[in-house]
């Protein structure tokens, strides 16, 4: 056995005053391992001897303490502000999110073949002034002035549900082979002057947006001047 | 690596059997079931011995306290996730070391600057300029006292992975299957940190051997 082999043994034992049996006869033969061995075991013991430190007396207390707020502070992790954070900011994403999808009608249904909205021409010249029609409730304490229907370019007078029905036709002809989504469909209001009742197409707006419009019925046509939400 | 499966239950300690006679497995069913006093006795039979071993390893005394306060806490936490696979001291100290050496390399990343050593050699590292003391040496309290902080020195200066290993054998006394399953190591490498952690301890502590 060699000297290397001895030195790993010596290094490995587990008392260093207590060596295996061919480590012991090596080293009395050997000076290299002897001193080897001598070197190991003074390191050993000057290991073995380095002080050892002891708790503080309030150990045990501030362990205790420290234990207590651990386990309040589990049971109520949720509430952590950092998760709070958390929340809040998901929240205010998802929120973020919804309002883009609606401004960028992607809540469409995905069957729909999306087209181009009619414009606001395409809509004024589908929809023609009407006059008021007979279905159309009073105002609660308020008479409703019938005013005879005026003639037409051609000079025809169209009963006011006509009228109505030609209105909601036309705007239907105006989109007509085009598969318009809900969110793109003209919306029409109903200006009453003393010239009677009339059906301005408004521009689609967003769903939960408020337009402020300026309205020409003599023109019949509407202009957004402002969108809030 | 021998393996000792033990099937830890609920014992009623505290009427029909004293809780310093119970073992350390007996102990960790008992904290599982919510006896305090089962996790005092834990805590008084490894408080020093971990806190020795986190101070050798960091060679900072307040932070070993924390350390080793909190190597307690883990285990009460997690005592029903405790499987007796191995010893209980194994388990304990394997929390204990991963914790010192968490904190050595937290410190390592912060490169905390001395304020006596602000010198750095040419591979940057930091060096401490320690001027011999040319004073004689007054008494044998002193020489000791002089002995021991060389021997802190020495292995507060030892890479952290020949640390661990140096203090769980020569400062703690484990035996080398032990340690091998704190640090979840082979025992052909644990045996071969060892050796070099005591080559590079002799030439630092020549003085003193």
């Amino acid at each position: 056995m060699g000297c290397n082999e001895i030195k790993r043994l010596i290094d490995e034992a587990d008392r260093a005053d207590r060596l295996p049996f061919d480590a012991e006869k090596h080293v009395a033969d050997c000076a290299g391992c002897r001193s080897f061995a001598g070197e190991r075991a003074g390191l050993r013991s000057l290991l073995a001897s380095a002080s050892r430190v002891s708790v503080p007396a309030n150990f045990d207390a501030v362990l205790r303490a420290r234990l207590e707020e651990r386990t309040s502070r589990r049971a109520l992790g949720w509430l952590s502000p950092a998760n709070m954070f958390k929340l809040g900011a998901a929240t205010a994403g998802l929120a973020a999110a919804i309002f883009a999808a609606q401004n960028l009608n992607l809540l469409a249904p995905a069957d729909q073949t999306v087209a181009p909205a009619p414009s606001a021409s395409q809509i004024a010249e589908a929809v023609r002034p009407t006059a008021p029609t007979a279905s159309r409730a009073a105002a609660p304490g308020r008479d409703i002035q019938r005013v005879e229907p005026t003639p037409n370019r051609e000079g025809f007078v169209r009963p006011a549900r006509a009228q109505a029905r030609t209105t909601r036709a036309a705007i239907a002809t105006a989109t007509a082979g085009r598969v318009v989504p809900a969110m793109v469909t003209p919306s029409i209001v109903i200006v009453r002057d003393q010239n009677g009742e009339r059906e301005l197409p408004v521009l689609p707006v967003s769903v939960g947006a408020q337009s402020a419009m300026y309205a020409n019925p003599s023109r019949s046509m509407t202009r957004t001047v402002a969108v809030s939400f | 690596m021998a393996t000792v499966t033990h099937q830890a239950q609920a014992i009623g300690l505290s009427s029909s059997r004293s809780i310093e006679a119970a073992n350390d497995h007996e102990l960790l069913a008992a904290i599982r079931d919510g006896d305090e006093a089962a996790f005092q006795e834990i805590v008084r039979r490894y408080r020093n011995p971990i806190t020795n071993f986190v101070y050798r390893m960091i060679d900072d005394y307040e932070r070993s306290v924390e350390l080793a306060q909190e190597t307690f806490i883990r285990v009460y936490t997690s005592a029903s996730r405790y499987e007796a696979n191995y010893s209980f001291s194994t388990y304990i100290y394997r929390i204990a070391t991963n914790l010192a050496i968490s904190e050595l390399r937290k410190r390592k990343r912060r490169k905390f600057v001395s304020l006596f050593s602000p010198f750095t050699n040419d591979d940057g590292e930091q060096i401490e300029i320690d001027p011999p003391d040319t004073n004689p040496l007054q008494d044998e309290a002193m020489i000791e006292t002089e002995r021991r902080r060389a021997v802190s020195k020495a292995i507060a200066s030892l890479p952290e992975k020949y640390r661990a290993a140096i203090v769980l054998r020569d400062v703690e006394g484990l035996s080398y299957d032990r340690i091998a399953e704190v640090l979840n190591l082979s025992e052909g490498t644990v045996k071969s940190r060892i050796n070099r952690a005591r080559n590079l301890l002799k030439d630092k502590l020549s003085a003193y051997i």
